[in-house]
Order: structure tokens, then sequence, then C-alpha cells
């Protein structure tokens, strides 16, 4: 197999004799970068847009939109085109893209540093036929390897001679729904019910970015139709009580608005996702529009996170996120991992984390983990009192009474520091570390020893003052925090933690490994 | 449970001075962003008390200075074990970082123009688990720089990742 597999369907560029042929993505390519491109076009302009769009309306010359808008196409064409001339190949052990029209680029991905990859679906590419190709390496922020447009085949096909050079099986790609090859086993799937509870208990940053467009667009629309209408039933309106009717309609329909574009989100990303374990690897696919598919190998896993805010709980599932080396962009924890199951339930949770992390002992909510120390209350509860403060001060001196109201905040800012001080806790057992942080969003950590990177301990000016400080353990893409522990152990940890690793297998040696002394 | 902490290496005399040079740089880089503002808002038309401001500023990075380079410099320490490097620092945050000797992806030793005319290096040493250097070691002599990197580099590394 190897990279005589992935040339066999090659548009055979002219290659030396002996040398591995080049292949091209699809021709049909540019017409799917297309809409990426533009995107990213159009967010890297956004600086020079917004000041023309709003002087603009001061009659500046319209040459400054030329100018844009010239620049614009012409970043435009010069990414069409580098996506038409790219091509690749996988000679031996690597991987090797080149692309480029000015500066020529090649980039050599040894097969081995693979972390995982990802095949994409986006909704024009599902029209024209073709897949995206993301193949990621421990080596930085971005997608190390992404080939945009290929045929299924020859993604399938450049998967599959990746994994024969690791000396691993081949994982099928982008099954349809339903089906599961032969010795694969289904780990997990995610119904639309599960998917809108999951989406209507996970309020993040991108949904309250969606629901203030939507306020702003609601706004104008109410400043054009229904204002009109209200002026003239003006005695109807001004009526004793409709001012607390329209602020609990208004908060019920906002609240109602958040549900909706959360579960909307949700059911976007994860419709139809299905965790397959296919021996070596773990495979996830899911999403409406964009179908997604993410391929990890076991042996990559770094870090396990289990999310259980408290609605989740008592609902009776939590999320799981996977990290590997690679490493991710995000505002959100969400975003960040490799791979997420949105939809565990509590009773099914320690069988699927220990498909994930082996040694992982069975009760994971009776482990007997150590507690935070006693001071870091103390820290906690400054640090909330301060908050509270913060907020309940300008909010009494800018609305008076009603201002006041805030001051309450601090009671429960106590309250909450207290819950999230008694929940948290930490363990060390032979083989991992276990972290377990916050009351109202627990997140459980599961860190192997052995791929510990480095261990940290730190210590605050404040926390000088108590005798505390606190231990960060780093793994590659990614990292924990234990919870406050004394100084003197924070110390002694950074000795203890790191375990040693099991010396490598004789079988995953390369070829050109293998040729050296 | 309580380990206590290897006998640190500490940092050449020669580093003190680095540390020194730095924190008058930086008076001088922060006086003039600070005069500059005040140029500005005495052409807006505020007439005296701008001036005050880069007076401030010079006159608490010059207190900061006579203090805090000679704390940097007891502070940093390192220690080379047979399983793992030693880094403590920190005037106002205390750290300690472990990095295990097999985990070190590379080690670089930076030279700028003031550490070269100190005959001085910076040792950064990099793992794979993040972007930027894992562990660092300012003012080390030049001789000592590099042969640190070289027993760092030289020892067997475990399989990638």
């Amino acid at each position: 197999m190897s990279s005589e597999h992935v040339t066999a369907s090659a548009e055979a560029l002219p290659v030396a004799a002996g040398e591995v042929a080049w292949k091209r993505l699809s021709p049909k390519a540019p017409l799917a970068a297309l809409v990426p491109l533009t995107g990213m076009v159009g967010r890297m302009l956004l600086g020079a847009l917004l000041p023309t769009y709003f002087a603009g309306e001061r009659g500046l010359p319209a040459v400054l939109w030329v100018i844009v808008v010239g620049l614009a196409l012409l970043m435009l064409a010069v990414g069409l085109y580098e996506v038409a001339t790219l091509s690749y190949r996988l000679d031996g052990a690597q991987l090797e893209i080149r692309s480029g029209i000015f500066t020529r680029t090649s980039r050599f991905i040894e097969a081995a540093r693979v972390q995982n990859t990802e095949v994409l679906q986006p909704f024009v590419s599902k029209l024209l036929g073709l897949v995206e190709v993301k193949v990621e390496t421990a080596s930085g922020g971005k997608a190390d390897g992404h080939l945009r447009g290929l045929t299924p085949e020859d993604a399938q096909a450049l998967i599959d001679a990746l994994q024969v050079v690791r000396g691993e099986g081949q994982a099928g790609l982008l099954p349809a729904p339903g089906d599961a090859a032969p010795g694969e086993r289904v780990l997990s799937e995610a119904r639309l019910g599960a998917l809108l509870l999951y989406g209507a208990t996970a309020l993040g940053v991108g949904v309250l970015a969606v629901v203030m467009g939507a306020l702003h667009e609601i706004t104008e629309t109410f400043h054009k139709l229904l204002l009109p209408w209200m002026e003239s039933h003006w005695e109807a309106v001004a009526a004793p009580g409709m001012g607390w009717l329209a602020a609990t309609v208004a908060a019920l329909a906002g609240l109602f608005g958040l549900w909706v574009v959360s579960g909307a989100r949700a059911v976007l990303r994860f419709h139809g996702f299905r965790l397959v374990d296919t021996g070596t690897h773990l495979r996830a696919v899911g999403g409406l529009i964009t179908r997604r598919q993410v391929t990890v190998r076991r042996a990559r896993i770094q870090q396990v996170v289990l999310d259980e805010p408290l609605l989740r709980r008592a609902l009776g599932f939590g999320s799981v996120e996977v990290e590997t080396a690679g490493v991710r962009a995000g505002k959100e924890a969400t975003e960040r991992a490799e791979l997420l199951v949105p939809v565990v339930p509590t009773a099914s949770m320690p069988g699927l984390l220990r498909e994930f992390v082996p040694e992982l002992p069975d009760a994971i909510d009776a482990l007997p983990l150590k507690p935070a120390h006693p001071k870091a209350l103390l820290r906690a509860r400054i640090r909330a009192v301060g908050l509270g403060v913060l907020v309940a001060a300008p909010a009494t001196w800018f609305w008076g009474p009603w201002g006041a109201l805030a001051w309450g905040l601090v009671p429960a800012q106590l309250l909450a520091a207290w819950f999230d001080w008694r929940f948290q806790g930490w363990l060390i057992t032979d083989a991992l570390v276990v972290v377990r942080q916050g009351f109202w969003r627990r997140r459980t950590t599961v860190v192997q020893r052995a791929r510990i990177q480095s261990v940290r301990a730190r210590q605050g000016p404040l926390e000088r003052g108590y005798g505390i400080g606190h231990v960060r353990i780093d793994v590659a893409g990614s990292y924990v925090e234990l919870p406050s522990v004394g100084w003197d152990e924070a110390q002694s940890l950074i000795d203890l933690l790191p375990a040693r690793r099991v010396p490598k297998r004789a079988g995953l040696r390369l070829p050109s490994q293998e040729s050296s002394p | 449970m309580t380990a206590p902490l290897p006998t640190l290496e500490r940092l050449p005399r020669g580093a003190l001075t680095l540390f020194r040079i730095r924190a008058l740089l930086r008076i001088g880089v922060y006086g003039a962003v600070a005069f500059g503002v005040a140029l500005m808002l005495s052409f807006s038309g505020v007439e005296h008390w701008p001036f005050l401001l880069p007076c401030a500023v010079v006159l608490g990075l010059s207190v900061l200075t006579a203090w805090y380079p000679q704390r940097a410099h007891e502070r940093w320490g390192w220690a080379l074990r047979e399983h793992d490097l030693v880094i403590s620092h920190g005037v106002l945050m205390h750290q300690v970082v472990s990095i295990p000797a097999g985990r070190i992806q590379h080690v670089d030793v930076h030279q700028g123009p003031i550490e070269r005319s100190l005959g001085l290096a910076r040792l950064q040493i990099f793992t794979a688990a993040g972007s930027g250097a894992d562990g660092e070691i300012p003012g080390l002599a030049r001789e000592t720089a590099e042969a640190l990197r070289e027993k760092l580099v030289r020892r067997e590394a475990d399989d990638v990742v």
C-alpha cells in the first residue's frame, strides 16, 4: 500500500524516474474553497472595511472602496490559485505538501508525528462531492497539513496510506449514518432530543454573540413596525402593570431565544454524532451542514476531561473532551478539544472513560480525592467579596436604590466560592492524575503521568501569606491546574508527578530509522 | 511527602549587571513614552500637571530598579539532576519548574547584544507542551550555557509526544 495506493488514482504530474508522483487536488477544489477563502479574506480586511464603511457615510471618496475591494479580490485570486496548484505526495514515511506562487513552500510531515486526522465536508464541498483533510501534528496552533478539495477516494487513500506507514490498520472514511464497519464498536451516539438538551445547557460566548446580533435586528424591526402601533394604542399600552408584563415577556423571550440558538448550534455541529472504536483508533463523525470526522489514535490521547455542569448532572448526562497534542485555537474548552462526545449518560460515563484511559478506576464519582488546602477557602472568599464589591459599588453609584440590589451578589458569590472550594479535589494514582474542579460547572480532568511534559509550582504574593501555592501540569497541547496545596507539598509534587514511560515497541520503527546505525 | 528542593546553582555576578542594565533601559523606554504622552497632553491644552507623569514614572521605576534586580538575581536558580532540570525564579510570583529530561524537544542558546558584551547567554528549553519555551535561564555564563545545552540534548528522549 503506502505511497503506491495514493498515486494509483493520481492526476500524475511529470516526475523524474524513480520519484513518487505528485498529486493535485480535484479540479473543483477552487470552487469548494471559494466560500472559506472569502470568509478568511473578509476577516483579514475587517480592520479596513469597517472604517471605510463608517467613513463612507460622510462622503469619503469611493476610491477607498476600490482599493479595499481590489485588495480583497487580489488576495482571493492568490488563495484560489494556490488551491488550484497545490500538490502533495506521500514519499516513504513523509507527507509532502507543495504550495505557493511567489514563494514556493514545501512542507514535510512525518507520518509518525501525526497526532490526529480530521475529514471535513462543508456544505459547498458536499454539493461538489469533495472533502477537506486536516493532518495535525503537535507543532503549532493551526492544522499542519490542510488539503481543501479532495475526492473522498483520494482522501481515503491518503489516510489509509498514512496509517499503513505507521504500521496500523485502516480506518473507514465518512461511513453512511447508521452503519458500522465490521470489527468496529459504536461507543456513543447522540439523538436529536439529547442534542437539544445539550444545546439548552451550553450557553457559551458564541451563543451570546449570535443573540446580540439578533437583538440588534429585533430592535430595528421594533422601531419600524411595533413602535408606530404602540404609539397609536398608547392608552392601552401604558395601563398599570403593563411594565412588569413587558419585562417578564422580554425576559422569557430572551431565554427562549438563547435556548433556540444554543440548541440549533448543537444540532448543526453534532447531528448524527457517532463515536466508533476501530481498534487502534477512535473515530467521531457528526454535523448537519458541515460533516466532520475526527480520527484520534488511542496512543496519542493526552488528556480527558469530563464536563458536567450542574444542570446536565441533574438531567443525567455530561460531555467528554479528549485532547491530543494537536494545538487548536478557541475561546471555549469545547472548541479546543480535538474530540468532543457531547452527550454521555451518567450511567455509561465510567465505561466510556475507560475506553480513553484504561487505567481509570471503576467508580470515578467515588474516588478518594484529596481536598483543596483549607486556606484556599479564605483566598476564594476574599476574591468573591472583591468581585461583588467591584460590581455592586458602581451599580449603586449609577442606579441608586435599584443598583443597590447588586449587593446581593456578595453573599451569592461567597456561597459560590464555598461550593467551588468544597467540591474540588485531586488524586495521584500509579498511572494517573485526576483533578476535579467547580461545583456549578464541574470538570474532572484525567492526565496520564507518563504524558506529563513539565510540572511547575507557583506561589503568588497573596498565596505566600497563607503558605499555599498551586501546581500546573503541562501535557502536550493542554494543561491542568491542581487545587491549592501547601507550598511544601507543591514543591514535592514537581518531583513526584512525572512518571517514566514504557519503552518503545519495536514494531513502530520507521524505515529511515531502521537503515540508520 | 515533603521533599526539599535540591541545592540550586545560582546565576553568576554578571547576570545581576544584566538585570540592572535591562531595568535602566526599561526606565528609559517607559520614561520616553510617558514624556511623549505628557507632550501631547500639554499641546492639547492641559497646562501644568502633564510633566509630572514622566517624573512619577521615572521615580517609581528608579525605586523599583534599586530593589528588584537584586531580588530577582537571588531568586534565580537551577539544578540539573539525573531525571530532570529544575528552575526556580520569580520575585512576586515564585515559580519552581521541573522539566523531565526525556521530554525535552530542543534547547536554544540566545545571546542579545548586551548579553554578548557581558559574555552571558540565555538558555531556553522547549518541550511538546506549548508554543513558547517551557523553561528559561537568563544570564548564564556562555560556557555554562553551552555545557548545559550539550548535557540536555545528549540525553535520550522519550517517544514522540
